[in-house]
């Protein structure tokens, strides 16, 4: 059977596309996606209560010092594991959700069926984008705000500026599964078939969260709004203690970032992730805009 | 006499499937090639950067003079290991669990499996032919991951309680880090099979390698800590091996802090030394006990009733402990494994590993000649 596409039908130019409400596009969504969705949300659901579990445990045991060394183990596991899940949730958004959202639908061709319908690609892809952000941002925003109530009772003050946890506080963690996510879309719109889809995330994804946690984040972006402090003492250089400075009474320059600058610098974060992710994403609209049915 | 025809196919049908295998799983051998190459490129430069580090180390007299110079040398000899501990990971996804499961997702399995090669044939050779490439390639970045390791780890055994038996490095040898590679190829084609579909393919292979990671040499010791603050219970299968018929001797020093009970060490994470322990170079303690006038061993419950005996004032004291115990005719034992089992285990784990490979190799291709 071949079908063919009138010109303009499902470019968006049609008048069929308007008649399409909205909330029909987000239950199509939800049964194109409900497999994936319901294992990403059983995923959450593990972590939040894997992390309530042993949180629990540990703000009691933390009140009396932690009194055996099984308790010290259990931090050490806990905080690594779960450091590493969360880190690598954003990852699997863009993996299992965002690379198959399009890559699936040009694999399979079922776009020469989906992109004649009455609501045209855009709308459809920009419906499935929405429901499914809102509901990583919800999650995102959920674990976010569990491990700050898990960490900060058991980790030294300060954690939250630690360029590895700095990305895993509500907004900048919803800002990095939005990106993770968006990169999977755009990358299965670009490639077209799923596996490699997902294996350019996989490259991308790391690579890119590593420059901002590791460099850029502290070089550049923690630089935007910093106090100098005239102090005597001054981080390590090529293996001079404080204690060097001291005894020839150098005084040394440092400069901080208060600690009430926290929150901004979390919601900037936020900001052009958010911003780079809707690039992301104008992007895909312009990919599948082109592409025929 | 002319020859009989299967005497022609044979040859020619088994240079064909292979042909085949190379043509459907080019794009991923070659994706899994860079891989391997960029890994290679990393240890080698890692490699080099640790090595000429570590001459500036003995330079320093860092194994005997601490000085404060020494913890930046052996920082800067860096950590490679993350290079080599991901290549499993991405082996069962993006290179076992499409093997079966994009034949039954994109419906060609129709086809694929009713030429003159049956589909358990084909699938064999496949899984042959990649876990061949898959463990040659892992089998070289092993080596040079251990070249690339061996100054982090010279320098570290002596100052920083650094291990070649701890897991992180254990794993990731050029004996066992093929063994990991194909057991993941393995049960990356063995949820292909299953599910055959290829996304939840892949999810189901992350998820399955992570609990099987985690139970064998990962956090699986959180099982122990809920009974009531009682010591971690070490059920990592990795510890399990390792404790196996261990070699024993007097301990030196016995500290309280640690956990009663079973008196286990934390074996998976700490070297000889940890608790002021002396013991033969390079091996590792996997154990500790205390045992009685008549050398026999004491129970959980009697170390427990014995160690609740000793006085805060002596406890608190260097050493306190120790005379206590002695003047009670009571001794501390460790046991441990000898430096020379280190590559006798490291095989018996490349053993369990490849056992276990083969059965999920085998399950794949079995479930594949069932499927219609």
């Amino acid at each position: 059977m071949t079908m063919i596409a009138p010109p303009g039908l499902g470019t968006g130019n049609g008048p069929a596309a308007s008649r399409v409400p909205w909330h029909r596009l987000a239950w199509v969504t939800w049964r194109q996606h409900r497999a994936a969705l319901a294992a990403f949300a059983v995923l959450a659901g593990l972590i939040a209560t894997a992390m309530a579990a042993t949180g629990l445990a540990l703000h009691a045991a933390s009140l009396r010092h932690f009194s055996s060394r099984s308790q010290w183990v259990l931090l050490d596991d806990t905080q690594t594991l779960l450091e590493l899940t969360l880190l690598l949730l954003p990852v699997l958004a863009g993996l299992f959700l965002g690379a198959p959202l399009v890559a699936r639908n040009f694999e399979t061709g079922t776009i020469r069926f989906s992109w004649v319908q009455g609501a045209n690609r855009t709308k459809c892809l920009l419906a499935a984008v929405a429901l499914i952000a809102l509901l990583l941002a919800l999650i995102a925003v959920g674990l976010g705000l569990e491990f700050r109530w898990w960490a900060t009772p058991l980790l030294v003050p300060g954690w939250a500026w630690r360029p590895d946890l700095f990305g895993l506080n509500p907004p900048a963690f919803a800002g990095w599964i939005m990106l993770g996510f968006s990169l999977g879309v755009t990358a299965g719109a670009a490639i077209g078939r799923t596996v490699p889809a997902m294996a350019a995330t996989f490259a991308c994804y790391p690579a890119l969260w590593y420059q901002v946690a590791a460099r850029w984040r502290i070089s550049e972006l923690m630089r935007l709004r910093q106090a100098g402090l005239h102090s005597r003492f001054s981080a390590l250089r090529s293996g001079y203690t404080p204690f060097w400075y001291l005894q020839r009474r150098v005084p040394a320059w440092l400069t901080y970032n208060p600690g009430g600058r926290w929150a901004e610098y979390q919601w900037i974060e936020f900001g052009w992730l958010i911003a780079v992710s809707a690039l992301l994403i104008a992007g895909t609209v312009i990919l599948i805009r082109r592409r025929a049915a | 006499m002319a020859p009989r025809a299967s005497d022609e196919i044979r040859p020619t049908l088994l240079r064909e499937v292979v042909w085949n295998t190379w043509r459907r799983h080019r794009l991923a051998l070659f994706a899994m090639a860079a891989v391997f190459a960029g890994d290679a490129i990393v240890l080698l430069f890692t490699g080099l950067h640790a090595h000429a580090v570590h001459d500036s180390f003995l330079a320093h007299r860092c194994l005997t003079v601490w000085n404060s110079l020494c913890p930046q040398l052996l920082n800067h000899m860096g950590n490679s290991t993350w290079v080599l501990g991901y290549l499993p990971w991405l082996i069962a996804v993006f290179l076992g669990a499409p093997i079966a499961a994009r034949e039954f997702d994109t419906g060609t399995f129709r086809f694929a499996n009713t030429q003159g090669v049956s589909a358990r044939r084909q699938l064999a050779v496949t899984l042959v032919i990649l876990a061949a490439v898959v463990m040659a390639a892992s089998a070289m970045l092993g080596l040079l991951g251990m070249w690339c390791q061996d100054p982090f780890l010279r320098a570290g055994a002596a100052s920083a309680s650094l291990s070649r038996w701890q897991p992180g490095y254990f794993q990731i040898t050029a004996v066992t880090l093929p063994g990991w590679t194909l057991f993941a190829l393995c049960l990356g084609l063995l949820a292909g099979t299953c599910i055959k579909r290829v996304v939840p393919a892949m999810a189901i292979a992350v998820a399955g390698l992570a609990v099987f990671a985690s139970l064998s040499t990962g956090s699986a010791e959180l099982t122990g800590w809920s009974r009531g603050g009682a010591p971690p219970q070490h059920v990592t299968l990795m510890h399990w091996l390792l404790s196996m018929s261990p070699a024993a001797k007097r301990g030196h020093t016995l500290q309280v802090g640690f956990p009663l009970g079973t008196f286990r060490h934390a074996s998976d994470r700490t070297f000889l030394w940890p608790a002021g322990q002396s013991g033969p170079e390079e091996s590792w303690q996997v154990g500790g006990w205390l045992a009685g006038p008549s050398g026999q061993r004491l129970s959980g419950a009697q170390t427990r009733a014995t160690l609740g005996q000793i006085p805060l004032h002596v406890a608190t004291k260097f050493s306190g402990v120790g005379g206590w115990l002695a003047a009670r005719h009571i001794t501390y034992w460790i046991g441990y494994q000898p430096a020379s089992r280190y590559w006798p285990f490291q095989a018996a784990v490349a053993a369990i590993l490849l056992a276990l490979a083969i059965g999920a190799g085998s399950g794949a291709v079995w479930l594949v000649g069932r499927r219609r």
